[in-house]
């Protein structure tokens, strides 16, 4: 009887089991036929399955909403494309509702993913191989954009050879903490210069702990915070020559992981010393992301280490309602003089279409389309990308790779171009900002602020560039999606390395902990990650 | 329960009637639709469970998926910081059962003691009220109160000159933390049962007692926690299979990363593992070795309140 | 019913008793003083919480970030609530949570009513009732996981469908229990009369004991309003829209979770007169409310429902 029972139920989950293994099954080798008509266009039209993530109180950007867009016209009338939603959670919930769908089998055409989801994704044949539908559709532009930062993004969409994912390419300067965010309003108001060296930074950050910068008569400053994962504070941790979540190589051109390295030793203990003057937020160590931004928006944080852009967001904000006032600096050495920063190599973001969608080199032609409108002629950059008031039309679009270092390019072409260098036709996007940065300079026309901050002199690129041109960014020695021990390991050793920092600086354990760490660090695991991100490296070679 | 049986009962034992067969088959069929559900909502996802055993891959299913073994229970026993998850979850369920006892029992103690009706219901009604609040609503609160820069019990320790503390980001503090705020929550609820078991307690006893000159303290120990023993007995024995659930709503909307180390229980940590770390065989394992543990535990517990407090679930 | 009527009569005597009690050694006064002070101040603490949200979502923002609002709200203001009363997802939320009342409240209170009855019977009176007991212990003890339970509702075309936050729910196997006891209690004579008159066992059920059994029957809806009511994680877990989320899911959300990305700038001029604190204060208590408003009612039955069905008599 029990038996039969069981049958039964076993029985039931089969069927109700059965339309998924059936679905992904069902297409096999999908035929790659493109479907396009002369016009270049699906016809009929076909329709793409996405799962999004939306703010529950979204705002109109350029009087535009997610659900009526220019890219959203552009796919329509330009591809025949047209997106439906799988389904639409709030953006903190996107990854686990994504993980969901992928253990159940189910997923979306068109999905952008963490590295980890895409791993998952084609390891578990999930994943459509894009490889030859790439080679034949991929406009020339194409091919040159995605490639533009030496192929590291294309690189790691591959696996085994092929092509899993077209990848939302970026510069390798992109990530928090390579540029120093200061309060410049609270600068004036305690009469200090901008600071130069490390040492004169130190002064500020005891001047914005103790002397009530925001002059509002309580003791609510201190100079730095970070989001619990140290991520805002790498720029802090590289002055003192230390790449905590790097690997790196040593002096003697071995690769080794940074957070173990004598230098991060060092920069701890000089953290906790700014710990115990007040200097750091008394809640870093449980603030999330959000409480991080709060802290800021409160004006309660005079310097951040962000990314060259963070000027519009996230410090916007607090522009806008309290009128700070940021300026960008290159990260300052403690030794003195610039230090150097690590470039993150790689993606956030891979485009995966589902194996079995009939068609997969829709992507390509998406990606085609995007190029061409969003770094194409002036009048559709400003349509398709950012207009003149700086507002990132670009995001409606389901997929939007960037041109890696264009704002760098940018930046040099403009500074030429005020110091009154012909520098020939500017790319449409660029000229639209000089002539912001120009605007901004005769009437400081507060629309063209952000554009000023991002592409002025001494704006955020202007930064950047002082690190690309004096040769100041480390490259991570180990980009590839981790080795076999580190995908048993590295979890904890992770967490075990963030709690340390965070217990080493916030007073509780005193440095010498530090040492135990490295030790535990390399006998549970870390040792033997190193020697096989070592042997991956020479296998490259 | 020993009720008398009445003589009717043995008359109903017929060799066969077709009234009996009707009553029979209608009281199947009023368990027929619960059946249903529980089938469908219960029975089938707890094939799932075979994902333990299996490296389970999605596009591949439940059926097709490689079976390895027992391979996922020796990796979850030797994974670095499944001890100190077992020990948090231990220690907060642990001290929260405790407490869950302790506390309404005094409290219903004292509240029995006052005369006045209307204040007993008073302040039943208020300490209750807590009990009915969902932990998203009450993360909300305690984050609130409890911030370090400008909530209300840091203001108050300000008066007394002490240094704020950061209750939900202090290591020490969130796991005590979250025992506190749970006992604040459930404890008027719990109040209710052992002052009804109070109530009960037959009054001629305290009569007889005042007559031989017995003190009120005199009459608590022989009268009073004689009387209520049983079912506090029952409601300790009964909590022992929770063992393991240290409340997942409740420190799921609390914590954060830095206070993972003393907080983060089985049921969190089984949430990230599959959920977001998509190890979904390894976190069906760690499910199942909870639901076994439970299982044996909740089987010794009702055993021993069949034994001890003369109670049959069911 | 006999037995409660019992305990009543106790109570009663037992007050008269103590009132007519004359001498009142002094340390007894003392003791009751301090008692009555000491239950005072405890629920004091436990309503201190609520009354500070409270008092919160009328402050200022000023005076709610500057730490100086108590129990008392600072600087009287009802802006906080006129930004919750305009903020259309709330409500949205609010109604999704009311229809899933209204669902699942009726239909889940159905199946514990007619579970718990056959399972009140002994052994001898329904056979296969050891079986049933079995069948409903195994759920309470072992569940596939959250992953496989997913799996299996997107399988029954569940996910994305307001059904899926009540169907899995309609069979809470600790009320029925509550109620099986609730009914075991009862006196079997009268539905033994019953029967003899020639009722079935389904009239019965609903003509003899539903009647009996109204105080169990309103601690399980108040259990079942507060859970549909109070669930949050379904919700996230199984819409595919935010529009279909009900309240405590979107203030699990909204609330707990701050991004400056979602300020507008209406949201910024508002600023001056609401902040994100007072504003989540606000939607807090507006979100608390009706289970306070609904408690009264169940109040007068709960508490003998709970004891009764728990605690044998």
């Amino acid at each position: 009887m029990r038996r039969r029972i069981a049958v039964t139920l076993l029985a039931v989950w089969a069927i109700a089991s059965l339309p998924a293994c059936g679905k992904t099954d069902a297409g096999g080798e999908p035929e790659v036929q493109a479907g396009l008509n002369e016009e270049g266009k699906y016809h009929p039209g076909i329709t793409i399955m996405l799962g999004s993530a939306q703010d529950p109180n979204e705002e109109e950007i350029a009087g535009q909403t997610s659900k009526d867009n220019v890219w959203i016209d552009a796919y329509r009338d330009e591809l025949g494309i047209e997106f439906d939603n799988m389904f639409v959670v709030n953006p903190e919930q996107l990854e686990e509702k994504l993980n969901l769908q992928i253990a159940s089998g189910q997923v979306p055409d068109l999905m952008s993913v963490t590295r980890k989801q895409f791993e998952m994704l084609v390891s578990s044949g999930l994943a459509a191989d894009l490889t030859e539908v790439y080679e034949q559709y991929a406009s020339e532009k194409t091919k040159e954009y995605l490639n533009a930062d030496g192929g590291i993004c294309m690189n790691m969409a591959k696996s085994d050879g092929k092509l899993y994912a077209l990848p939302c390419t970026q510069g390798y300067l992109e990530s928090p903490g390579v540029v120093t965010w200061i309060r410049k309003d609270w600068l004036d108001n305690l009469n200090l210069e901008i600071p130069q060296t490390y040492e004169q930074l130190y002064e500020v950050m005891r001047a914005f702990t103790y002397d009530d910068p925001d002059g509002n008569g309580l003791d609510d400053t201190y100079a730095v915070s970070t989001s619990n994962t140290l991520d805002e504070w790498m720029g802090l941790f590289a002055s003192y020559g230390s790449y905590p979540k790097s690997w790196i190589q040593d002096k003697n051109g071995e690769i080794v992981y940074g957070g173990v390295q004598p230098e991060t030793r060092n920069a701890l203990e000089a953290m906790h010393t700014m710990f115990e003057e007040g200097m750091i937020s008394r809640e870093f160590g449980a603030n999330d992301w959000n409480q991080f931004i709060k802290s800021i928006d409160n004006s309660n944080v005079g310097i951040v280490y962000f990314a060259w852009y963070a000027v519009d967001w996230p410090l916007g904000d607090v522009h806008r309602e309290s009128g700070a006032e940021w300026i960008p600096l290159p990260i300052m050495s403690a030794d003195g003089g610039t230090a150097k920063v690590m470039g993150a190599a790689g993606p956030d973001v891979y485009y995966v279409m589902r194996k079995g969608y009939e068609h997969p080199e829709a992507l390509i032609h998406m990606f085609n389309l995007w190029f061409e409108k969003a770094y194409g002629s002036r009048e559709d950059m400003l349509k398709y990308h950012k207009n003149e008031k700086g507002e990132q039309i670009a995001n409606f679009s389901p997929i939007h790779p960037w041109l890696a270092h264009e704002d760098v390019e940018y930046y040099c072409k403009i500074r030429d171009s005020l110091a009154g260098q012909d520098v020939g036709e500017m790319f449409p996007s660029c000229q639209t900002y000089y002539e912001g940065v120009q605007r901004y300079m005769d009437t400081g026309n507060e629309d063209d602020y952000f554009t000023y901050k991002m592409y002025g002199p001494d704006s955020g690129c202007a930064v950047l560039n002082e690190y690309m041109e004096n040769d100041l960014v480390l490259f991570e020695q180990y980009y590839g999606s981790g080795t076999k021990t580190m995908k048993e390991k590295w979890g904890v050793l992770e967490t075990k390395q963030l709690e340390t920092y965070v217990k080493i600086i916030m007073g509780e354990e005193s440095i010498e902990a530090f040492d135990a760490f490295a030790e535990e660090w390399n006998s549970n695991g870390g040792e033997q990650i190193t020697r096989e991100i070592r042997e991956a490296a020479k296998a490259n070679e | 329960m020993s009720k008398p049986k009445p003589a009717m009962r043995k008359r109903g034992r017929k060799p066969f009637s077709m009234t009996a067969f009707k009553t029979q088959l209608t009281y199947h069929g009023l368990m027929l639709p619960s059946c249903i559900l529980l089938i469908l909502f219960s029975y089938v996802p707890m094939f799932g469970i075979i994902m333990a055993f299996q490296n389970f891959t999605p596009a591949e299913g439940i059926f097709r998926s490689e079976f390895v073994g027992f391979d996922n229970f020796i990796r979850l026993f030797t994974m670095d910081n499944i001890q100190q998850v077992l020990f948090n979850t231990l220690y907060i369920a642990i001290a929260k059962i405790i407490l869950d006892i302790v506390v309404p029992v005094t409290f219903a103690l004292l509240l029995n003691e006052v005369k006045n009706r209307f204040f007993v219901r008073t302040v039943q009604t208020i300490a209750y009220l807590p009990y009915f609040l969902s932990w998203v609503i009450l993360a909300g609160v305690f984050v609130e109160i409890l911030s370090p820069s400008g909530g209300l019990v840091n203001n108050i320790l300000g008066i007394f000159g002490m240094e704020p503390v950061f209750f939900l980001g202090d290591k020490k503090w969130f796991p005590n933390v979250m025992i506190i705020t749970d006992t604040w929550k459930n404890f008027g609820f719990s109040t209710i049962v052992y002052l009804a078991a109070l109530t009960s307690v037959d009054q001629s006893l305290y009569e007889a007692a005042r007559v031989d000159g017995a003190s009120y303290m005199q009459q608590m120990i022989h009268i009073t926690l004689p009387g209520i023993r049983g079912i506090v007995i029952l409601m300790t024995v009964l909590s022992i299979g929770g063992v393991l659930d240290a409340g997942f709503d409740q420190i799921f909307n609390m914590y954060n990363p830095i206070v993972y180390e003393t907080g983060d229980v089985l049921d969190t940590f089984v949430y990230r593992l599959g959920i977001k770390d998509m190890a979904f065989s390894l976190s069906t394992a760690v499910s199942l070795v909870k639901s076994v543990v439970s299982l044996i535990l909740i089987l010794i517990s009702y055993k021993l309140a069949d034994r001890f407090a003369g109670y049959k679930i069911f | 019913m006999r037995v409660l009527q019992r305990n009543n009569k106790k109570k009663q005597t037992g007050i008269v008793h103590t009132q007519s009690k004359v001498h009142v050694s002094w340390q007894r006064r003392a003791f009751n003083i301090f008692n009555i002070v000491f239950l005072t101040a405890t629920s004091v603490v436990c309503l201190l919480p609520l009354l500070h949200i409270l008092a919160l979502s009328f402050s200022s923002p000023f005076a709610a970030s500057s730490g100086r609002v108590g129990v008392l709200p600072v600087d009287f203001t009802t802006e906080a609530y006129k930004y919750v009363v305009q903020n259309k997802e709330f409500w949205r939320a609010f109604g999704v949570t009311l229809v899933r009342l209204a669902l699942g409240v009726p239909l889940t209170l159905v199946i514990i009513f007619i579970t718990a009855y056959p399972l009140s019977k002994s052994e001898h009176k329904f056979k296969g009732r050891k079986f049933y007991t079995a069948f409903f212990m195994i759920p309470m003890l072992f569940s596939g996981g959250l992953v496989p339970e997913y799996m299996t509702y997107m399988r029954y075309g569940l996910i994305g469908n307001i059904w899926a936050l009540i169907l899995p729910g309609l069979v809470p196997i600790s009320s029925i229990i509550l109620l099986m006891n609730f009914m075991r209690d009862l006196p079997p004579e009268l539905e033994e009369a019953a029967s003899i008159d020639g009722a079935g066992p389904v009239r019965c059920l609903f003509h003899v004991i539903l009647p009996l059994t109204v105080p169990a029957i309103a601690t399980v809806a108040l259990f079942c309003i507060v859970g549909h009511w109070n669930s949050w994680f379904d919700g996230i877990l199984y819409m595919n829209h935010p529009e279909q989320y009900p309240l405590q899911s979107y203030l699990q959300t909204s609330i707990l979770t701050y991004d400056s990305r979602t300020m507008t700038q209406k949201d910024v001029e508002l600023m001056q007169t609401v902040s994100d604190q007072t504003s989540r204060a606000a939607q807090i208590f507006v979100a608390t409310f009706p289970v306070l408003i609904v408690y009264p009612f169940f109040q007068k039955h709960f508490t003998k429902g709970l004891v009764m069905g728990s605690v044998k008599g």
